[in-house]
């Protein structure tokens, strides 16, 4: 059975015209690999919303719940001075780190959510093996073509690769496992 | 064979070199210890019997100052000495301690004291001394009957000196002895001896006087009473309410001292014209009553017409005299002998004879006599008389007068032994030196000034291994028991003051041999002697150009504490300068003269000259330089020579007022060409006395007090606080301090120093505005102008507020507060960010920007309390309330099964204090005096109502009672 | 075709000059962009010894003073601040400018920001670096520091939150951080195409490393598109939070010119103000010596003015409010401070030096030639950043010298090693700018590239529409 097919494209509409080709022809599994983050493609690609902002959401708000407790707790039970006649529990006094920790908790959250959703840090991947796929950095643009999906046939999607002005499609080596 | 800090030792070849030896230059190898003195010494109160490890013990001891004894309980920490107090029972002190008892702790641990004692060049033991000049080969030394053996001695009150000294003059019919002090007023005695025909010493009793009269006394400050003179004229200061009486203080001087500084009327007036003010007073007394003798009226009246200042002296003058028979003249030590005949005179014009004023004989041995002064040595010397110059504990060849050129006819006599606590100018001139010994050493006696005869019992044997003037003495007695503790003995057993060991054992323990006080003496005053009296000081000679007041200090005294750091860091209590002693001059004559703060000025006066800065300042009269005595010594801390000796311009003919000076600022070349002037930076403790009209430092008349007693209530009522009051049990404690009776002495401030191991920064630190001390004396200007104004002292300390602004804003609960009120400090807790200081609206928080405290040397250690910590570098410190003391107590009476009573906890400020202006206790307790004092109208907080701090330190305000009729 | 004409064209029809100007291929512009991280020079050399050597004095008077004690420093009683937090909050004023340009401009789509947000978010990185030293150096003690977080300590003694110091560590930690994570997920495309470019074996693993795999996949970009925006999101109420909290460590004291209201948002517009006088500082000469003239335009010139004038009006603005309330609010504290100390006292000179710097300088900006001109923002913006560390020390010193008892009332004196240290954090803070310019790519190379590919839409309509004008006429 063949494997993922790779196509280079040389401009980011090219690609675009691919997507919608192959996903009229009833292609679901596409990838691209793109230089930069590009609006059309992901919205030819129609992918679903990230999940990341729920993510941070609840990192934000446990991380501002436990700094607001860990003060309460520190000055105003596990160990309850008289500092200048203020109130043990001083609410007002304790909001700035809550903040903080309110911001540090999500941003954390957004970062390594990113890496876990991206799959990264993974340094080596199928793609890497092919031949001048460094350039999907730079100033090219491909699309990777799932190959176990049904209504995948190579000798349909090749010709709609060659109609959006693919350079050329290679196969894709078997990811090792 | 070399010590622990590789010093090689030299050979063992002197006979002298004993063990002790051996063991003395080990101790330069800082190996000195502590130990109990041979002779049985015993606690002051009945204390379980030896010594209980961590339990302090105090020991009734004797300090004597000028000659005249302060009974002191000394606290001893297993038989280290540690702090300094006041011995109640005693005349001098009734509890209460001056500046120099203080520090004096300090002295005794210093480790620039001399340690060795040598013959010429070469070390030699006592016993090569005693071998020379002892029993054991007669007239080894010299040959009876000690021809050309003289001795110079301090003026003494020791009953034991005197008796030894006859048996040296049994001994050595010929020898010849001379008492000197640099500041001792023998004009005085020589007054007494005019005025009476005998030498007496005049008891003053301001606990009985409402009105005073200081001509150049500052009979608070420099005075060897100062301490029991504070405590009764603070009877009379205080006022609690409208009702209470208050004394009235006239003050004519002409540099500002701690009495001028708190008079209700003070004049400037010229070193020569202090005695023309007097004399204008005596006349206008003398036209004011009727019964004044002729010779008294007659010698005023020939007087000129115009005397200076006469407006001032004729109110000064009715006043007196509406208060006649309960008021004080005073005259200070520095005035001629006429002038305290003149004193004399108006106190017995005035009925004060008997009631506020007494005579009893002079407690100072042969005081008056020939023996007293150098002159007959200074002959001697130079007919090559002298053979043999014994030395004990003076330094005439630094505080002699210029014109005796005491060092250069020393130089000329063959044999000179000198005795004394440091390699001083004479001791370096001498071929035998031998070590002496601090007060806390060695035993021996002294009468007070009333004449109480106090006992000196030592803490520690000398750590240095020195020996006391009286066993020199002893041992030229040709004793053969030369120890000081049997001498005193059999003394006292002969005299009959102790006859028992029960009666000796009771004195040792009280410091004291109750009932010794002399009867006064009903000397009736010679009218004959006032007529030439008032005729010298009108015809006194008063020439223009600068004149020169060459003063006490107010803190190394006459020299005597010229290496003690925390008297040399101490602010001068007038100035605030620190490290120095700059010249004082009006602001008027500066400006005049244009001089500015540091300018090192020449001073010429005849044909001697003196180098040194100058301090345009409050209250000192207009042409005219006030100089300190005293200063000018190398001070190891500083490794250089601290301020200006003044000795060198002081002559025989003019001892303190000189006249016809010159003064002349130094330029010196600039780098970049042209010259500038040669400058030093004053290290001052408090630049700024100017109040900006603040409510700090509340004052008024004593009028408006008792029209509005509650005139300090818009500065001190609480506003609305958001923070509800904190629950609080327990103890409450809180501190009250009466600016009315405060002299801003600055005991309070050593004797905190002491107690909490407050370290010292040196010149350059207190430059900077580091100096460490948790208690400060703040001095405001009061009154418009610059020279013409009051000085009022305030010590300032933490407040301990109970919305403490320090506390809340330290990140790592280093600082909070106790469930007793007070402001708590954390050391080992403390990073040292010093927001608190910044928070601080007094400013009394303390920062350890550097390592104080000297590791290194062995001695200085032995001082500290081992109840306080010792702070490292980086951390904040402040004012506790003598926590450890607090704690000490609460253990005490939970062990007792007791509550707290009031008084028990005294702090040492508190303990220190001679008019007893500084109270702590209970506020919690309203039957504390504490909470008496602060619940009396005039009390308040500082910046209460603008800032809400509600300090747990409350003040009384300062009143002053004026007198309308006398002009400002 | 003429693409200068094209821009020109551009130019004209939104009349401003463009972000954009350069219409290379994506290979040679990224090549160009990436070539100062391959090909080092000789003047790069020579800087970086001459600021290794001055970051090395800076160490050595760190020691100075952590071995012996700030008492080699020159402050006392009452001054126990000075310097140090004058440096300290100096410094994070200047990190800010660069959180507002890659968060908050984000936020608001500025285009121009993208070619000058990745050195503006690294200038944040080392002057946060270099504040963050002071709260610590400053300390009595400042090997016992961490004593200031709430750490599961077994002497159970806690921090103190009611203090304004453990707001300052949490904030400055986060704000390092989250600038840190920031920074960093922006840099990982571009790292990836050092990766992908790497001359050598070597280097194309360090990067390889550096850039976790990255392949521009369509699932990375959307999840990397939400997280960069999020992260904007929050950086902005931080860097506003930030020196909120660092003005409270003035404002909670009760200290007279210290407690006041106005003092959050005065301290962010101050630092905001220098921060983007620092942009301007180093952007221009950077644009020159790499010729950026074509990434970094007139058009960035322009906007950074315009947004040192705004904040610096602000600035200004706080000046006069804080003293209208010194008299407004009646205390004779206030007033003595503010409205004597300030404008008469020994400390004055420095409080009209400020005053001036900061109303002249900004004020030039509403001059359109000097706004455009290079040379003249860049000596501007050196007086401003003078100024605006003398504003913070006067607002430190004069307080602080001259509080509610005369008798404590002292002077400060700065000693050679209050200067080595500042000077020493100068040096270290080029020190390491050099170190960013010369191994990471210091223009994000992906986004300027996007940006490329819609202004190209955008003006390609543009150019249409203009045709269709001129055809209709």
């Amino acid at each position: 059975m063949a494997g993922d097919l790779l196509a280079e494209f040389e401009e980011p509409e090219a690609l675009v015209e691919a997507i919608h080709l192959l996903r009229e022809a009833g292609l679901r599994e596409l990838e691209s690999f793109t230089p930069y983050p590009i609006r059309d493609v992901q919205e030819a690609l129609d992918l679903p919303r990230s999940r990341i902002p729920l993510y941070c959401l609840a990192a934000g708000l446990a991380a501002g719940a436990y700094a607001y407790l860990i003060q309460w707790w520190m000055n105003g039970f596990d160990y309850p001075l008289n500092v200048g006649g203020r109130p043990l529990d001083s609410a007002p006094a304790f909001i700035p780190s809550t903040f903080e920790g309110t911001v540090l908790g999500a941003s954390l959250a957004a970062f390594f959510g990113v890496l876990a959703f991206a799959g990264l840090p993974r340094l080596w991947h199928p793609v890497f093996e092919v031949e001048g796929f460094e350039r999907a950095s730079i100033d090219r643009f491909f699309l990777r073509v799932g190959c176990d999906q049904e209504r995948f046939d190579v000798h349909r999607v090749l010709p709609l690769l060659r109609e959006a002005r693919a350079l050329r499609v290679v196969e894709l080596p078997e990811a090792r496992e | 064979m070399t010590t622990p800090t590789g010093h090689r030792l030299p050979l063992l070849e002197d006979d002298g070199w004993s063990r002790r030896h051996v063991l003395q230059l080990l101790g330069m190898g800082a190996l000195a210890a502590c130990q109990p003195p041979r002779e049985p010494i015993l606690p002051y109160t009945v204390q379980p019997a030896g010594v209980v490890p961590g339990k302090p013990q105090f020991y009734a001891t004797t300090m004597t100052l000028d000659g005249y004894a302060t009974g002191l309980l000394v606290e001893s920490h297993v038989g280290r000495p540690t702090k300094i107090e006041g011995n109640p029972d005693h005349p001098a002190s009734l509890g209460a301690t001056g500046l120099q008892h203080q520090a004096s702790i300090l002295d005794l641990y210093d480790p620039s004291r001399a340690r060795l004692p040598r013959r010429r060049e070469g070390p030699a033991g006592w016993e090569t001394f005693v071998r020379e000049f002892g029993p054991l080969l007669p007239g080894a030394g010299v040959p009876p009957p000690g021809e050309g053996l003289h001795f110079v001695l301090p003026p003494t009150t020791s009953p034991l000196a005197a008796s030894l000294v006859d048996a040296v003059r049994t001994r050595y019919p010929r020898a010849a002895f001379h008492f000197h002090a640099p500041l001792y007023a023998r004009a005085a005695d020589e007054a007494a001896r005019a005025a009476f025909g005998q030498v007496l010493a005049t008891q003053r009793f301001f606990d009985r006087a409402t009105r005073v009269l200081a001509i150049d006394a500052d009979f608070l400050g420099t005075s060897p009473f100062g301490v029991r003179w504070s405590h009764d004229f603070a009877q009379r200061r205080r006022v609690h309410g409208p009702a209470d009486d208050m004394n009235r203080l006239y003050v004519v001087e002409s540099d500002l001292g701690l009495a001028g500084a708190i008079a209700d009327h003070r004049l400037r007036a010229r070193p020569s014209e202090v005695p023309l003010v007097f004399l204008a007073i005596a006349r206008a007394l003398v036209r004011g009553s009727p019964r004044a003798p002729d010779a008294l009226r007659g010698a005023l009246e020939r007087l000129p017409a115009d005397l200076p200042h006469a407006p001032w002296a004729e109110a000064a003058a009715r006043d007196l005299l509406q208060h006649a028979g309960d008021c004080v003249v005073i005259v200070g030590d520095t005035q001629p002998a006429e002038v305290h005949v003149l004193a004399h005179a108006l106190n017995d014009l005035l009925g004060n004879v008997g009631r506020t004023v007494a005579y009893t004989p002079t407690a100072i041995v042969e005081a008056g006599e020939a023996s007293f002064g150098l002159e007959p040595l200074l002959a001697a010397m130079d007919a090559r008389a002298v053979s043999t110059l014994v030395l004990l504990d003076v330094d005439p060849v630094r505080d002699a007068f210029a014109d005796d050129r005491f060092g250069a006819r020393m130089a000329q006599v063959p044999q000179t032994v000198c005795l004394s606590l440091r390699e001083t100018a004479t001791a370096k001139a001498s071929r035998w030196f031998l070590p002496g010994t601090h007060w806390l050493e060695s035993w021996g006696d002294a009468r007070a000034f009333d004449g109480t005869l106090s006992l000196r019992q030592p803490l520690v044997r000398p750590l240095y291994g020195g020996h006391d003037a009286l066993e020199v003495l002893a041992v030229f007695a040709g004793l053969a028991d030369t120890n000081p503790w049997r001498l005193l003995r059999t003394l006292h057993q002969r005299t009959g003051a102790a006859p028992t060991d029960a009666t000796w054992n009771a004195a040792v323990q009280r410091g004291l041999f109750p009932g010794t006080a002399f009867a006064e003496v009903a000397a009736a005053f010679r009218a004959d002697a006032v007529a030439p009296a008032v005729n010298a000081m009108a015809t006194r000679a008063r020439p223009g150009g600068i004149e020169i007041a060459l003063r006490p200090d107010p803190r190394l005294h006459d020299g005597t504490f010229a290496h003690n750091e925390w008297l040399l860091e101490l602010p001068d209590p007038i100035t605030r300068v620190s490290w120095d002693n700059p010249a004082h001059v009006s602001h008027a004559t500066a400006r005049r003269l244009d001089l500015h703060e540091g300018d090192v000025v020449e001073v010429r006066w005849n044909d001697r000259s003196l180098r040194i800065p100058v301090l345009p300042t409050e209250g000192v009269a207009d042409d005219t330089l006030a100089l300190t005595l005293g200063w000018g010594a190398w001070v190891a801390r500083e490794r250089d020579v601290v301020g200006t000796d003044a000795y060198p311009l002081r002559t025989r003919a003019a001892p303190w007022d000189l006249a016809g000076a010159t003064v002349e600022p130094i330029e010196r070349p600039r780098p970049v060409g042209g010259t500038e002037r040669v400058r030093v930076e004053l290290a001052s403790g408090q630049p700024h006395i100017d109040m900006h009209d603040r409510p700090i430092l509340l004052h008024d008349t004593l009028e408006t007090f008792r029209n509005q007693p509650d005139f300090v209530r818009p500065h001190d009522d609480r506003r609305p606080s958001l923070y509800g009051a904190w629950t609080q049990h327990g103890p409450q404690w809180g501190m009250s301090i009466d600016l009315g009776t405060c002299t801003g002495c600055a005991t309070c401030v050593i004797a905190c120093q002491a107690e909490n191991n407050i370290p010292t920064v040196g010149r350059i630190g207190t430059a900077k505005g580091r100096a460490m001390h948790w208690l400060r004396i703040d001095r405001y200007r009061l009154g418009t102008g610059e020279d013409d104004v009051q000085l009022l002292p305030q010590p300032m300390l933490c407040q301990h507020c109970e919305k403490a602004p320090c506390e809340y804003v330290c990140p790592v609960n280093a600082t909070v507060h106790s469930p007793d009120g007070l402001n708590e400090m954390v050391y080992n807790r403390c990073i040292g960010t010093r927001f608190c200081s910044n928070n601080c609206p007094y400013k009394v928080r303390r920062f350890n920007f550097l390592e104080y405290n000297d590791y290194e040397a062995e001695t200085p250690k032995m001082q500290k309390n081992p109840d306080v910590t010792v702070r490292a570098r980086g951390v904040m410190e402040k004012c506790t309330y003598c926590v450890q003391r607090i704690r000490t107590a609460q253990i005490e009476a939970r062990i007792e099964r007791r509550e707290l009573r009031d008084g028990e906890v005294r702090t040492a400020c508190q303990a220190a204090c001679p008019t007893g202006a500084i109270v702590f206790g209970q506020v919690s307790d309203p039957n504390s005096g504490v909470a008496a004092l602060q619940g009396l109208p005039h009390s308040y907080a500082v910046l209460q109502h603008e800032l809400g701090t509600e300090p747990r330190t409350r003040y009384l305000a300062h009143l002053r009672n004026e007198n309308e009729e006398v002009p400002a | 075709m003429d693409t200068r004409a094209e821009s020109a064209a551009y130019s004209k029809a939104v009349d401003e000059p463009s972000v954009l100007l350069t219409r290379a291929p994506d290979a040679v512009l990224t090549r160009r962009l990436l070539a100062p991280i391959w090909v080092g020079g000789i003047t790069w050399k020579v800087l970086f010894l001459v600021t290794a050597g001055g970051t090395a004095i800076m160490a050595l008077a760190i020691a100075y003073t952590v071995i012996t004690g700030i008492g080699v420093w020159g402050n006392d009683i009452p001054v126990a601040w000075a310097y140090a937090i004058t440096n300290f909050v100096w410094w994070i004023g200047i990190g800010h400018a660069g959180t507002f340009i890659s968060a908050i401009l984000l936020l608001l789509e500025q285009p121009w920001r993208t070619s000058i947000n990745r050195f503006a978010e690294a200038m944040t990185l080392f002057a946060v670096l270099n504040a963050a030293m002071f709260p610590v150096l400053h300390l009595g003690r400042p090997w016992l520091a961490y004593w200031i977080f709430p750490y599961p300590s077994t002497m159970q003694v806690w921090p103190q939150f009611r203090s304004a110091l453990p707001w300052d560590a949490a904030a400055i930690s986060t704000y390092g951080t989250v600038s840190l994570i920031f920074w960093y997920l922006g840099l990982v495309p571009d790292l990836a195409a050092a990766r992908d470019t790497a001359p050598t074996l070597l280097k194309r693993r360090l990067y390889g490393i550096f850039a976790l795999g990255w392949r521009g996949s369509s699932a990375h970009w959307n999840h990397y598109r939400i997280a960069y925006g999020i992260l904007g999101g929050l950086a902005t109420p931080l860097v506003l939070s930030v020196h909120t909290v660092v003005s409270f460590d003035f404002a909670i004291a009760q200290l007279p010119g210290w407690h006041s209201t106005i003092f959050p948002p005065y301290f962010v517009a101050g630092a905001i103000y220098s921060g983007f006088a620092m942009v301007i500082t180093l952007m221009v000469p950077i644009r020159r010596i790499f010729g950026l003239h074509e990434v970094i335009t007139t058009r960035h010139l322009e906007a950074v003015a315009k947004m040192t004038l705004v904040t610096g009006s602000i600035v200004y603005y706080a000046y006069a409010v804080e003293t209208f309330l010194a008299w407004y609010g009646g205390s004779e504290f206030e007033m003595y401070t503010m409205l004597k100390d300030r404008i008469s006292g020994p400390y004055a000179w420095i409080v009209w030096i400020v005053y001036g710097i900061n109303f002249v300088a900004p004020n030039l900006f509403w001059f359109r030639r000097i706004r455009r001109s290079a040379i003249a923002l860049f000596a501007i913006s050196i007086f401003i950043n003078v100024a605006m560390w003398l504003e913070r020390f006067f607002l430190i010193v004069t307080s602080l010298h001259r509080d509610f008892l005369p008798s404590s009332w002292r002077m400060y004196l700065p000693t050679f090693v209050d200067g080595a240290i500042i000077l020493g954090t100068l040096f270290f803070f080029l020190f390491l700018f050099l170190l960013f310019l010369r191994f990471v790519p210091f223009v994000p190379i992906s986004e300027v590239k996007e940006l490329r590919h819609e202004l190209a839409k955008e003006e390609r309509e543009l150019a249409e529409r203009a045709k269709e004008a001129a055809h209709g006429r």
